[in-house]
């Protein structure tokens, strides 16, 4: 009799041991559920302020958005990979991922030419893109030029990105910055009409950012940068329901459509478009 | 046979009255002038043409839903409900 419920006992042992190795199995890391994201931009990603030209602080300090959005990313399980050629807040505590692809003083354009490069040899899954801060006038060229460059290297590798691309904070007047978002939510309205896996995040507006959240006339303060990963993050979170971007798409030629705004919230989209000559058909 | 007559009547009359009722799950089908800053249904099959050359038509669509809500902006425009 003693035997037997000391085999039953074994049995018990063997199945809790059995059980407690397979959870941790499933709760492992593994390299499969990594998403490899890129901070891309200029120095609001890198961390860089005006006052560093004279008094330069080290770079294993810096660590702008990215460091806060790490914290937030890990407390919500998120298994991220920061990726980038540039290093810079490794010697924050707690300790996060300090990779990125921030460039101060670099121009949309001049981010545009190395981009490619930048792909190719990070391979992300995830492009967080805040640029257009250092540029002087409102085109988008360099912007939409970064975008043509991810195209190129989803094209080569076979690899699909998503982007997520800010309305861009500091640097310009209200009366600069407005055209300038105008036109840069077009081209992301167009361009996800046509397809593109990509997501426009109103850092400008709903970051919330006041006077008191920036160190100078450009960069955010600590509070100011944990805000911006705020935002980052809630658009990192957000479902993403394609067909509602291409949905214009079905009923007008790409080219008519002056607005749109995809809300995930409500699973709506709300567009303005010009009527073509052969009209709108639903 | 006077039970099936009355059968029959009763069927016809209460048919006829049940037709008043009825609409089409895709609205009217007269076409619609449309008038700025009104909100209008738009259904599968439908059209909306311009009356002037500079027309802009603001449009909202829920993803679960077949049809949209359209709104005249500017310009003139008619929903063609039969095209």
């Amino acid at each position: 009799m003693k035997q037997k419920y000391f085999k039953l006992l074994i049995r018990f042992f063997a199945l809790c041991l059995i059980t407690t190795h397979l959870y941790a199995e499933n709760n492992e890391s593994t390299p499969a559920n990594l998403i490899r994201i890129m901070p891309l931009g200029d120095s609001i990603t890198y961390d860089y302020r005006l006052s560093d030209a004279n008094d330069p602080r080290p770079t294993s300090m810096r660590t702008g958005y990215r460091s806060h959005l790490w914290y937030m990313l890990q407390n919500a399980g998120y298994n991220a990979d920061f990726v980038g050629s540039r290093i810079a807040g490794e010697g924050i505590i707690p300790p996060f991922d300090p990779d990125n692809e921030g460039h101060p003083g670099w121009t949309a354009s001049e981010l545009a030419i190395n981009t490619y490069d930048y792909m190719i040899n990070a391979r992300p899954n995830i492009v967080l893109l805040h640029i257009g801060t250092n540029d002087t006038s409102p085109s988008i060229d360099g912007i939409n030029a970064i975008l043509n460059n991810i195209d190129f290297y989803e094209r080569d590798s076979g690899q699909s990105v998503r982007v997520l691309i800010a309305l861009p904070i500091g640097g310009k007047s209200a009366h600069e910055i407005k055209p300038f978002n105008d036109e840069l939510e077009k081209l992301i309205s167009q361009r996800a009409i046509n397809g593109d896996n990509i997501t426009l995040v109103d850092m400008y507006r709903t970051a919330g950012l006041t006077s008191s959240d920036f160190i100078d006339s450009i960069h955010p303060n600590d509070t100011g940068y944990r805000k911006m990963a705020q935002v980052w993050f809630n658009a990192l979170m957000a479902p993403y329901t394609p067909a509602l971007y291409t949905f214009p798409s079905t009923i007008v030629p790409s080219n008519y459509v002056r607005t749109m705004y995809v809300s995930e919230e409500t699973k709506s989209v709300t567009f303005t478009t010009e009527v073509p000559d052969t009209g709108l058909i639903f | 046979m006077k039970h099936i007559l009355i059968f029959i009547l009763s069927t016809l009359f209460l048919t006829n009255c049940g037709g008043g009722g009825s609409s089409s799950t895709s609205g009217s089908n007269q076409d619609v002038d449309m008038v700025i800053g009104q909100a209008y249904t738009a259904y599968s099959g439908n059209k909306i043409i311009k009356n002037d050359e500079e027309t802009i038509i603001q449009v909202t669509h829920f993803d679960a839903n077949s049809e949209s809500t359209v709104v005249l902006v500017e310009g003139n425009a008619t929903i063609i409900r039969n095209p």
